[in-house]
């Protein structure tokens, strides 16, 4: 990697960003480098952008997670390296060369002890990639980014490492919140899949069951009243009938009702499931087949034995119970 | 599948060897109980029928006496067994079985601590272990 791809740097500072010529960002690191400065000059890193690339100006959140990144990767090969600390810093040893880890597409160079400054200064090409100077990152800074702390024997010294981001690989172990992010879209993968089987389920159910509106519940029953619609929602709010919302309408499965009238079993059961239950929950119950009888639906029982239909709508209301 | 449990002999079979372990006192255990109840209260199986599967199933309930029935509870000494062995114990072994929510929102889990050494009925056979072990 040469020159020729860079183009500009970001600055990264306890207060802001600052977009700069890349020479001027590196001195301005090594400055804060220094262990003879005094903490004026506080600089975190320096992110060096790719030329060819006509991105937008360097932003505060995507160049934090830049940073945040490269942070890890620098960190999982600190931890990785071995290197004799007291060596470092004395004569060709000044510039601890390259370490690099061979099952991910990165690569980390530290400059670490008292020569690391030297070392810097001599980089004439600075490569793309970020360059962390840790010497600012004190453990509250990390702890408040959730950023593992550096390897003890790493500590209390100029250190910058530099990492470079050749590309992103799937195959790249993921730390800190980076696990989090991934757990967090796994969930959500999750429950899409989960709502997409209960839409399949619930079409299936109403494809299987014939179901009634409110006013067909009204014509099959003896009731005179006008108003239709008005039985079937009084049954429900008795809790004697369920209804299913489907396609924005409320339907009525039709195994509730025996010559227009609500099976006095139906209300057994919605009165053995707490109160915030809903339509859906009791078809599932009466529709789905049973292990404790056979593999059979409850519904097929509702006429004929309603005293077991009751006793297993009790047993799925509190299933942790049974055992 | 009726369950056909005798009711418990008054006297012990001297010739019956019934092999036993001990669960040490402070030993945690989690279990999986309605929201209604404590997490340390026996099953509410006192009423119920030992011929009838879905009150009871494997252990639960079976005659005692004197009481009508041996009080019992399922707890595990991990999470993933007291869930499955209990709240989740009727969904189908197939590839993504269906499972309605509302019976895990009225359940939760406690962890319980065994207060003495408690001696329980070993009823896992060695050998089995090779099995497990392939």
């Amino acid at each position: 990697m040469s020159d020729s791809f860079t183009s500009s740097a970001a600055l990264l500072e306890p207060s802001g960003i600052h977009t700069l010529e890349v020479r001027h960002a590196m001195d301005k690191l090594i400055e804060a480098a220094s262990p003879e400065r005094s903490h004026a000059n506080a600089a975190y890193g320096v992110l060096i952008y790719h030329a060819a690339k006509k991105g937008p100006v360097p932003n505060i959140f995507s160049a934090t997670g830049r940073f945040v990144r490269a942070y890890l990767k620098g960190w999982t090969a600190l931890s990785k390296m071995e290197v004799d600390i007291v060596g470092i810093g004395e004569g060709r040893k000044d510039r601890i060369d390259v370490f690099e880890q061979n099952n991910v597409r990165y690569f980390v160079k530290v400059f670490a002890g008292k020569a690391a400054v030297n070392a810097l200064k001599k980089e004439a090409k600075p490569s793309l990639g970020v360059y962390i100077n840790t010497a600012h990152l004190d453990t509250l800074l990390l702890d408040d980014l959730r950023l593992p702390h550096l390897p003890e024997r790493f500590r209390n010294m100029p250190l910058v490492m530099q990492v470079e981001e050749t590309e992103q690989k799937n195959s790249e172990v993921l730390l800190g919140w980076e696990n989090f992010v991934k757990a967090t879209s796994e969930e959500i993968a999750a429950q899409e899949t989960v709502d997409r089987d209960t839409v399949e389920w619930r079409s299936q159910f109403m494809k299987n069951h014939l179901s009634w509106t409110a006013k067909e519940v009204a014509d099959q029953s003896t009731s005179t009243a006008k108003n239709r619609g008005a039985l079937a929602s009084r049954w429900a709010q008795e809790r004697k009938i369920f209804a299913v919302k489907y396609e924005g309408q409320f339907w009525y499965p039709r195994f509730q009702f025996q010559d227009g009238e609500p099976l006095p079993t139906v209300g057994q059961v919605i009165q053995a499931y707490p109160i915030h239950a809903n339509g859906w929950d009791f078809a599932y119950f009466f529709a789905t087949p049973n292990a404790n009888i056979g593999g059979r639906k409850p519904l097929e029982l509702l006429k004929t034995d309603p005293e077991r239909v009751l006793s297993l709508a009790r047993a799925a209301a509190d299933p942790a119970d049974a055992y | 599948m009726p369950i056909k449990c005798p009711p418990a002999p008054v006297a012990a079979n001297p010739a019956l060897v019934v092999q036993t372990s001990i669960l040490k006192a402070g030993t945690a255990l989690t279990r999986f109980h309605s929201k209604a109840r404590a997490g340390n209260v026996y099953n509410p199986n006192t009423s119920k029928r030992i011929d009838i599967e879905e009150d009871g199933a494997r252990f639960n309930p079976f005659p005692g006496a004197p009481a009508t029935n041996v009080p019992t509870l399922y707890a595990a000494d991990n999470l993933g067994a007291a869930a499955l062995e209990s709240i989740f114990h009727g969904v189908k072994h197939i590839p993504s079985p269906t499972f309605p929510r509302i019976g895990l929102k009225e359940s939760c889990y406690s962890e319980l601590a065994v207060n003495d050494d408690l001696v329980v009925v070993e009823l896992v056979n060695p050998h089995s272990h090779y099995w497990y072990r392939g």
